[in-house]
């Protein structure tokens, strides 16, 4: 889920994207990138689970989402259309894909002591 | 206590001066006069004498009628005259025979802040000795506290020590005396309609009823309350004295000394037994201050132990060491760059730290109240649940509804989320407090290094350059620097043992206060206050029995033991519940609980360590039309058992029946024809 909020947070703003990348890079310090949990973004998330697009997974005691058949038909549905969330899928398809699991708990984690 | 002696009213035209004299006794008195003649007026005067005419109500008007304050007349069919000047003079007693005599204006004198009095008994005792005057003044803000206000003094006269409480926003005040007069003084108008007070409520204070009656009953669980409320004060004041402590001590130590297992707030551990280590930084590494102390001491021994050699004899080891320090010159001061930017480093990660803490905890609020909201939400929007389409209102059949078998966690998993972000930021923080701090006694201990080395270097220069003969100028500044080392060394320790010392006695008052207040019970009422509220209940049981109660039977008459309360127990539908029974009496049974109420309280403290006064005023008990009998057996009842204490009634019931119902008590019945107010 901790993804899926810096996923959220980066596709928001170019800004936010350019900084994730230089911390990708090492070019920046991983302390300094600010990663806002969006209530709404939450919301969306249960009205995700609502509409039976995805279910609750737990693993290893994070959770997180999973797609379900029709979540995955929906995604499909709107990665087949040209004129829909075009920079959004630009940066899922391209950048976003260095983003890992373990990536993201460096991000969150507290840098060693210099 | 509080004894009324005598109450003179005056009222002065151009052509007459009007008044009153009454004079009161221990024991019932009772005050006759037809209706509309001025009884309410003369026991209002006793409220206005006392500055307490707030307890009536919020407005600061004179709470008498116009008799007093603009017109007056002898006789229903005479002209008026107007009232030019008039004041009511009020004699009081205390437990301990002091006679107080107070003056207050109405009209045409001092201002009607302005409280006089004097010690002497002015009124009933016609003497010369005027006895010492004091003036005070009412209804300004510290009135109650202030040794120049009135209250302050009136309850110190009665011998009360009023207790803080709570206000509705937040703060403390002593238990105003506006507050606790609604409990002795039952006024004509708005006093029979509640059985408790009414209370003012412009004071602002929480659970008044409870907080007067808790005061008066002289409850353990009020003085509970107020205890811990104080041990609670001492221990923030003692808290934020160890703070400061602990901010002077590591001012004191220093950026060279510092000391680990000083705990950020005082423990019962420190107080016995503390393990303070105190650390010296000394290249590059902490070590305990006393081994450096002990290192420092030696090196002194030992070079004061060799003969100093000449400047000729030392001049190749001076060269040597010249060498030596120049070389340790450069590499320090290549540290010193080092540490600088490491510090700053150290700061803009510090302050990464305190921004992502920042939008962390904003983070937290909003997701907490978007929680609440989809809460809300849950609960507001149950339309669909019960199977009603929320657009078009018809009925929907259940199968038509989506079933959402996925509980919605999001919100939950942020706030976990962040909370669990919060805290290992929070832990971030504090180590990187921790390691700025390191990192600038490293730096101040460098600086200090260069600035010796540089001393040092100068003087074994000079050295080089003495005549040959002298002795070397090198060891004796050597010895010198180390002297002066070791004594700023030795002195801070000193001051560090000192502040210790001083905290540890704090770490005691601490430990003893956390101790008293754990002994201290519960809000609950103790054993002993339960067995004096079950004494109230059953005075006002019997009470009831007396003046022909009727609603219910006496004894199915309870007080709460959350407010005192007068109230009705009942089973319904098989459960227990508590009935306010202002609601389910008649309104002359109301009046008779009201009777018994006051009356059981002012009985209580015959038998238990109270804090009633022993004054209680009833402005005409006959209401309601309430029958003849009930009347008098309350009239007879306080005429009988009421003697050390006071009770003055005021009532234009049928004279012969108060004349029968105080028949052989020694009662004070004052009686008057037309108006009180006559005429002197």
């Amino acid at each position: 889920m901790a993804k899926l909020h810096v996923l959220n947070y980066a596709s928001r703003s170019v800004k936010a994207r350019q900084r994730l990348l230089g911390i990708l890079e090492g070019s920046v310090p991983t302390l300094f990138w600010q990663m806002p949990v969006e209530p709404a973004f939450g919301r969306a998330l249960d009205f995700t689970v609502g509409e039976g697009f995805a279910i609750w997974q737990r693993v290893s005691s994070r959770s997180g989402l999973e797609l379900t058949v029709s979540g995955s038909k929906a995604a499909e549905a709107i990665a087949s259309r040209d004129d829909l969330l075009i920079e959004e899928k630009a940066f899922l398809e391209g950048d976003a894909k260095k983003i890992s699991e373990a990536f993201v708990s460096r991000l969150l984690s507290v840098p060693r002591a210099r | 206590m509080l004894r009324l002696r005598h109450l003179r009213l005056r009222a002065i035209t151009s052509l007459n001066r009007f008044g009153v004299e009454l004079p009161f006794l221990p024991g019932l008195n009772v005050v006759h006069a037809g209706n509309t003649s001025g009884k309410s007026t003369c026991l209002q005067a006793i409220v206005y004498a006392l500055g307490l005419e707030r307890s009536l109500g919020p407005q600061l008007q004179v709470p008498l009628p116009y008799a007093m304050r603009e017109r007056i007349h002898r006789r229903r069919d005479d002209p008026y005259e107007p009232v030019l000047e008039s004041y009511i003079e009020l004699e009081i007693e205390n437990l301990s025979g002091d006679v107080l005599t107070i003056r207050r204006d109405i009209t045409g004198g001092k201002d009607t802040k302005l409280i006089q009095t004097w010690n002497s008994a002015r009124l009933s005792r016609a003497s010369s000795d005027m006895g010492r005057q004091r003036d005070f003044f009412v209804h300004d803000p510290g009135a109650a506290q202030r040794e120049e206000g009135f209250h302050h003094y009136l309850a110190k006269f009665i011998g009360w020590d009023l207790p803080l409480v709570p206000r509705f926003d937040g703060g403390e005040v002593p238990l105003y005396l506006e507050a606790i007069f609604p409990m002795l003084f039952v006024e004509q108008k708005r006093g029979w309609a509640t059985i408790q007070g009414p209370f003012p409520s412009f004071l602002r204070i929480q659970d008044v009823a409870r907080r007067v009656l808790e005061f008066l009953l002289n409850l353990e669980a009020g003085r509970n309350r107020r205890e811990r409320a104080e041990i609670r004060r001492l221990l923030t004041a003692n808290q934020q004295k160890w703070s400061e402590l602990r901010a002077t001590l590591a001012d004191q130590a220093g950026p060279l000394v510092r000391l680990r297992g000083l705990p950020a707030s005082p423990t019962a551990e420190f107080a016995h037994a503390p393990d303070v280590e105190i650390e010296l930084l000394e290249d590059d590494e902490w070590r305990p201050l006393e081994a450096g102390l002990h290192d420092l001491a030696m090196r002194l021994k030992d070079l004061e132990a060799r003969e100093v050699p000449t400047a000729e004899e030392a001049a190749p080891e001076i060269e040597k060491r010249l060498e030596d320090a120049q070389e340790h010159l450069g590499a320090q001061t290549a540290n010193l760059e080092t540490l600088r930017t490491e510090y700053n480093a150290e700061l803009q990660d510090h302050r990464a730290i305190e921004s992502r803490l920042l939008g962390l905890e904003a983070d937290l609020k909003r997701n907490q109240d978007a929680l609440k909201l989809k809460e809300l939400g849950s609960e507001l929007g149950q339309i669909a649940g019960d199977g009603i389409c929320p657009t078009c209102h018809q009925s929907v059949t259940s199968e038509l509804l989506p079933v959402i078998a996925q509980k919605s966690m999001a919100l939950d998993e942020n706030i976990t989320f962040i909370r669990s972000q919060i805290e290992l930021y929070r832990l971030a923080l504090h180590t990187s407090d921790e390691r700025s701090k390191d990192i600038y006694s490293r730096y101040y201990a460098t600086q200090q290094a260069v600035r010796e080395l540089n001393l040092e270097i100068r003087g074994l220069r000079q050295s080089l350059v003495q005549p040959s003969l002298s002795s070397s100028r090198a060891t004796v500044e050597a010895m010198v620097r180390l002297q002066a080392q070791l004594d700023h060394l030795q002195a801070t320790q000193e001051k560090v043992d000192t502040l210790i010392d001083q905290m540890r006695a704090f770490a005691q008052e601490w430990a003893d206060l956390r101790d008293r207040l754990r002994r201290l019970s519960t809000d609950d009422l103790t054993s002993a206050d339960l067995s004096k509220i079950s004494g109230f209940e059953t005075s006002v049981q019997e009470h009831l029995g007396r003046y022909g109660f009727r609603s219910f039977r006496p004894d199915e008459i309870e007080l709460s033991r959350d407010n005192f309360r007068p109230l009705r127990r009942t089973t319904e539908d098989g459960e227990m519940v508590e009935k306010e029974i202002i609601f389910e009496v008649s309104a002359s049974d109301a009046i008779r609980l009201k009777w018994a109420y006051y009356l059981a309280l002012i009985e209580l403290s015959r038998r238990w360590d109270t804090n009633h006064c022993g004054l209680v005023v009833f402005d005409e008990p006959g209401q309601q039309e309430i029958e003849a009998p009930s009347l008098q057996a309350f009239i007879e009842w306080a005429a009988r058992n009421i003697s050390s204490r006071q009770v003055v009634l005021a009532s234009s019931e049928e004279l012969s029946n108060i004349k029968d119902a105080i028949a052989g008590t020694g009662a004070n019945l004052i009686t008057f024809e037309g108006f009180i107010l006559q005429p002197l």
